[in-house]
């Protein structure tokens, strides 16, 4: 089996709790990978005998064969003088007497052993797409790295495609989420691709990291988390500027943090005293969640307003309605069977 | 319900517009940025000729010329510019180097129809931007616009 052993991953102010996974595009976005073909136990030293307890007995596995050991400290080739039920004696270059967990690979029975790596990207509805395919030879101890970054890249949109019609948009081509499987195989066996992770999906942006940056190819300081009120837009101004009758929008990620939740655009609205004449709170369209998004200003203000402080509020995971309006036709009666049932009483008059 | 983003301030510029040029560029970090350049532009255009022929000429008397061109390629070009704080500046500044460009055709409609975009690109060089301890800045550009299509042999 494959197992990825590392991510790019970049945790937000150090904090664990806050794991920013968008990563910028242009840069690489590796994953480290590593081939277990079955797990170790332990490693023990008995009767003059190295054994290993595997977790379970891998098919294929042969006297005389070599295998990579990966336990503990060892990590070397060593060959099987042994096999009974879930355990296998070897000899090997200095082994210790005794370690735990682990994995054995199967490096000689599995001849020609290829890891084949897709990655996914999505298209404008959000579905995943296959964008390449990556093939790789582990290196002695099972391990590989693979960088997405570049097959990803190709979904990234220089140009502006949004229509400044919308108070928010997902532009894919900004960034977006990426996801990918993997199959192994080697001579006589061709695996099968494992399952879509709905949980270990990254995302990518179409930007840039500068050097001595924070975060390094992360882009963490964009994402939006709901605990947290630093995030910054995407803007290459402080304070940029609005023009009345020319289109305007800021660029923010509806990062996965905050995937259910309702966003709402805050407007604060300054006259030429710096004296706030008002806040308008509007709420984004929350199906374009999951990608980087182009949001648009109220737009028309008077021109005592010469000044906005504007923000993203988070209000929370909204319920969702089970049953939406128009579902079942106004008047439907569910037929219970066994509940009494009342019959309108005719009105008889009384003597 | 609880801010989940800084405040970002926006200045908010209700001048009226004289001879509006809007640029909206890509930024590094993949936001987009937009100024509006405006008062006064210099237009300019830069012509070349992609090679001349001579024909044989065999009655002068009648001839209308001698030498004509096989083509000719004209790319217009803008010369942009704008005094700003230098705090605006730094944003402003980021249009000489972004990879894409946009120019706004059409400020009258766009509300109505969407805005058509023309990609314009900053005709590259060394660029003098501000000197450290100013408090405004003058900062001029040049940008080419599309090539104007010529009939060619």
């Amino acid at each position: 089996m494959i197992q990825v052993i590392s991510f790019p991953i970049r945790n937000r102010d150090d904090n664990s709790a806050l794991p920013s996974r968008w990563s910028a595009v242009h840069h690489p976005i590796l994953f480290k990978l590593c081939r277990k073909d079955v797990n170790v136990v332990q490693m023990q030293f008995l009767n003059g005998v190295h054994r290993v307890i595997l977790q379970s007995m891998p098919a294929g596995i042969a006297i005389g064969q070599t295998c990579r050991l990966v336990s503990g400290p060892v990590n070397a080739d060593v060959v099987v003088t042994g096999i009974s039920g879930n355990q296998i004696s070897i000899t090997g270059p200095s082994l210790p007497q005794f370690t735990t967990g682990g994995y054995l690979n199967l490096t000689q029975a599995r001849k020609n052993y290829i890891a084949d790596v897709r990655v996914l990207g999505v298209d404008n509805s959000n579905t995943y797409y296959e964008v390449g395919n990556i093939e790789v030879k582990p290196s002695p101890d099972g391990t590989f790295n693979i960088n997405p970054a570049g097959y990803v890249k190709v979904i990234a949109e220089r140009t502006d495609t949004f229509l400044y019609n919308l108070i928010n948009k997902r532009i894919i081509g900004a960034g977006s989420r990426f996801n990918f499987q993997f199959r192994e195989s080697w001579v006589g066996h061709e695996g099968t691709y494992s399952t879509l992770s709905n949980t270990n999906v990254f995302y990518w942006t179409n930007a840039t990291k500068q050097l001595q940056q924070k975060y390094n190819f992360n882009v963490a300081e964009h994402v939006i988390f709901p605990t947290l009120n630093t995030t910054t837009f995407m803007s290459d101004f402080d304070e940029p500027t609005y023009f009345p009758g020319f289109p305007f929008s800021l660029s923010f990620i509806w990062s996965d943090r905050v995937a259910a939740n309702q966003l709402q655009r805050v407007e604060e609205r300054f006259n030429q005293q710096g004296v706030s004449t008002g806040t308008i709170t509007t709420t984004l369209d929350g199906s374009q969640n999951l990608a980087v998004n182009r949001m648009m200003l109220a737009g028309t203000y008077p021109t005592t307003t010469k000044r906005l402080e504007v923000w993203l509020n988070d209000n929370g995971v909204q319920p969702v309605r089970y049953v939406g309006v128009g579902y079942v036709l106004g008047g439907y009666v569910l037929n219970q069977p066994g509940l009494p049932t009342i019959k309108p009483v005719r009105n008889v008059p009384s003597n | 319900m609880s801010r989940v983003t800084e405040k970002k301030h926006i200045d908010i510029d209700h001048d009226c517009v004289k001879n509006p040029v809007y640029l909206n560029w890509l930024g590094t970090n993949s936001g987009r940025n937009y100024w509006l350049f405006k008062t006064v532009q210099t237009r300019g255009i830069t012509v070349t000729v992609d090679g001349t022929y001579e024909t044989y000429l065999t009655d002068i008397e009648n001839a209308q010329g001698d030498v004509q061109d096989l083509g000719r390629g004209a790319r217009p070009r803008l010369t942009i510019g704008a005094k700003v704080p230098i705090p605006k500046l730094l944003g402003l500044e980021r249009v000489l180097y972004s990879i894409n460009v946009l120019m706004l055709m059409n400020p009258g409609t766009w509300t109505t129809v969407g805005p058509r975009w023309q990609i314009v690109r900053v005709v590259p060089g060394s660029f003098k931007l501000n000197d450290t301890d100013e408090k405004f800045h003058t900062i001029e550009l040049t940008i080419e616009l599309p090539a104007i299509n010529i009939q060619s042999v």
